[in-house]
């Protein structure tokens, strides 16, 4: 028996370096976790981001997780001559748009883009629906009255 | 599919991960906390391991790939020493002769009254005075070697 606790106290300098790791451990985790409550993992302050420029303000989250909907708002800053949205069509390779309200009158590919016509846009946001379906950094490019937004996303697993 | 095995690899590693950093304790006695806190995770792991995929061949991948990774661990920490004490720790004498050693307890956040239950329950033991040696096991239970 003595030889068995012997061998136990052997190891005491394991677990005392075992005792720094988690403790380590630990601080990781709450770093974690705060990171996740900010939003650099989707849905906080630090994703939350809003671009302007002379035709809309696009709103949208820099941060997005793999298949979890979310949503990109433009207000359009005048009524639009044309009532189009231009969106460049790498951006669909890693996200799907589930659902654009209003609904579009019509959508079709146009020169590398998705154009969205509307009948008509009295102030009220465009909101698009999207579901990420790939994975790390992307850039989406929307084009509204000549004026070209391009925003930065980051997709997490 | 390539994708479930590679989410049930890293919900492996990750669950392990965190319940190593619990700590021995956690994993020792099951209270109605603990209850509640593996129910959790488990409700959690599982929409994050399968998504939406509800197939029968879905589910099956993942639990090959939950249990390959269980047999690849035991398979590694059998041969490796090193790597069976970072896996599963190792033991720590908590009492000897009778006098707790109250700075390791406290690391490991045990209290007197743990390593008197287990004296009750395992040797019939009622005072620490009858211990010779209390250690915690690298289960989270508590061994008790009377004098």
């Amino acid at each position: 028996m003595k030889k068995h606790t012997d061998s136990v106290e052997k190891e005491f300098r394991f677990q005392k370096m075992e005792w720094l790791v988690l403790r380590a451990g630990w601080c990781l985790m709450a770093a974690f976790l705060i990171f996740g409550l900010l939003g650099f993992f989707g849905s906080g302050t630090v994703s939350r981001k809003t671009a302007e420029n002379n035709a809309a303000v696009i709103e949208y989250e820099r941060y997005l997780r793999n298949l979890l909907l979310s949503e990109i708002k433009i207000y359009s800053k005048k009524p639009l001559p044309d009532s189009s949205v231009y969106i460049s069509s790498d951006y669909l390779n890693k996200v799907r748009i589930d659902k654009v309200v209003p609904e579009p009158a019509s959508s079709e590919l146009q020169n590398d883009r998705l154009k969205l016509k509307f009948n008509s846009n009295e102030g009220d946001p465009i909101v698009l629906y999207v579901v990420p379906t790939g994975l790390g950094s992307q850039d989406l490019e929307i084009e509204i009255r000549g004026e070209k937004q391009k925003l930065h996303q980051y997709i997490h697993f | 599919m390539e994708s479930i095995i590679i989410r049930a690899a890293i919900i492996y590693f990750f669950v392990f991960l965190i319940l190593r950093l619990s700590g021995k304790r956690t994993l020792g006695e099951m209270t109605t906390f603990d209850l509640v806190l593996l129910l959790i995770i488990s409700e959690a792991t599982q929409q994050a391991l399968l998504s939406d995929d509800k197939s029968l061949i879905g589910g099956m991948m993942a639990i090959a790939t939950l249990v390959f990774m269980d047999i690849l661990v035991s398979l590694v920490t059998h041969r490796s020493k090193v790597a069976d004490k970072i896996v599963n720790s190792v033991p720590l004498i908590i009492l000897r002769d009778g006098k707790p050693l109250e700075d390791r307890m406290a690391k490991e956040r045990i209290s007197i009254e743990e390593v008197l239950e287990a004296a009750r329950k395992n040797q019939g033991l009622e005072s620490l005075d009858q211990v010779k040696y209390a250690v915690l096991e690298v289960d989270g239970s508590i061994s008790i070697i009377p004098k």
